[in-house]
């Protein structure tokens, strides 16, 4: 191979990307080379220098907590509109009552509320609440 | 998320610091941003990809859109690299106590990163990505949306332009201290 076919593969012999008989040839060909030689080298000192010194912080704690918080934000959410479903039906059902003088009916209809709350979003959503609840503590021991 | 955070937060970081140039603080508040869009996009992830290869997808997402809305890019147009002789590149430097030394070393890490500023988007997403994760063509090629063969090319345009860079980032201060 001369200088010219070994340019369009020494990428991929840079790389790793050839198979191995092709590969030997180009090998073969830097190790006779100086100038191609001289372009690996070159390379190697890019990648070489390309080394970043890290320091991650506290990344790890930061981002689990913004990720409870939008994970509770979430839950939060649903909660606020149950909140709003049931004080709405409560106020409808007093206003009710008010009305008609029929005061059990509030109790009756607030209940129903709650019930139809779990019933729309399962059994699950209000239980998770707990669980975010559970995740924030884990993070709060881990931070101290 | 805990450990897949561990995990990859350091790759994730050492590419967010090349690509953009930033400080550790803007990286970290990156890598977090990257790590919340994993969760929130998390049943898009299909187990028969590698996950790599599609954490580094947001990762140079994110990085491409910062550059965007920062308008940091300072050079669209690659330069050629025609001089396929040595470059008087004095790229060794090592770092010892010595002030003079680290002031070298500071000096050598602005014209890298200015250098790899240079780099059209693909081509400095394509090195990072080998060179921080070791991505095989294939991997690369889906996280950027293109063929092998344009990897291939991708990545030795970028490393020549890294040289050429380089050396015109020497030239111009030369010409600066004298």
């Amino acid at each position: 191979m001369n200088c010219n076919e070994i340019n369009t593969r020494l990428g991929r012999w840079y790389d790793g990307e050839l198979d191995g008989k092709t590969a030997r040839e180009v090998g073969e060909h830097l190790a006779l080379c100086p100038r191609c030689a001289a372009e690996i080298l070159q390379w190697r000192r890019i990648d070489q220098l390309l080394t970043v010194e890290l320091d991650a912080g506290d990344l790890l704690n930061s981002t689990l907590e913004a990720l409870n918080r939008e994970r509770l934000g979430g839950s939060m959410w649903w909660l606020k509109i149950a909140a709003a479903a049931v004080i709405a039906t409560g106020l409808g059902a007093i206003s009710g009552s008010l009305i008609w003088n029929e005061p059990a009916q509030t109790t009756t209809v607030t209940a129903g509320g709650l019930s139809m709350l779990e019933r729309s979003f399962g059994p699950g959503a209000l239980a998770g609440i707990d669980d975010l609840a559970g995740d924030a503590d884990t993070i709060g021991q881990r931070r101290r | 998320m805990t450990e897949l955070i561990e995990h990859w937060q350091r790759p994730v970081l050492a590419f967010i610091c090349r690509s953009l140039g930033c400080d550790d603080d803007e990286a970290r508040d990156l890598a977090q941003e990257v790590f919340l869009r994993v969760w929130r996009q998390r049943r898009r992830w299909k187990p028969t990809a590698a996950f790599s290869t599609w954490l580094f997808t947001i990762v140079t997402n994110l990085c491409r859109n910062r550059r965007r809305d920062l308008g940091r890019r300072p050079d669209l147009v690659p330069l050629d690299f025609d001089d396929r002789g040595d470059p008087a590149l004095d790229l060794q430097c090592s770092v010892a106590d010595d002030p003079h030394a680290r002031a070298e070393a500071s000096a050598l890490a602005g014209r890298l990163q200015r250098a790899l500023e240079k780099l059209p988007e693909n081509q400095r997403s394509a090195l990072l990505l080998k060179r921080f994760q070791d991505m095989s063509y294939r991997q690369i090629a889906e996280i950027l949306d293109v063929t092998t063969s344009a990897v291939d090319s991708l990545l030795v345009r970028a490393r020549r332009n890294m040289l050429a860079n380089l050396a015109q980032d020497q030239q111009l201060n030369g010409v600066e201290s004298k």
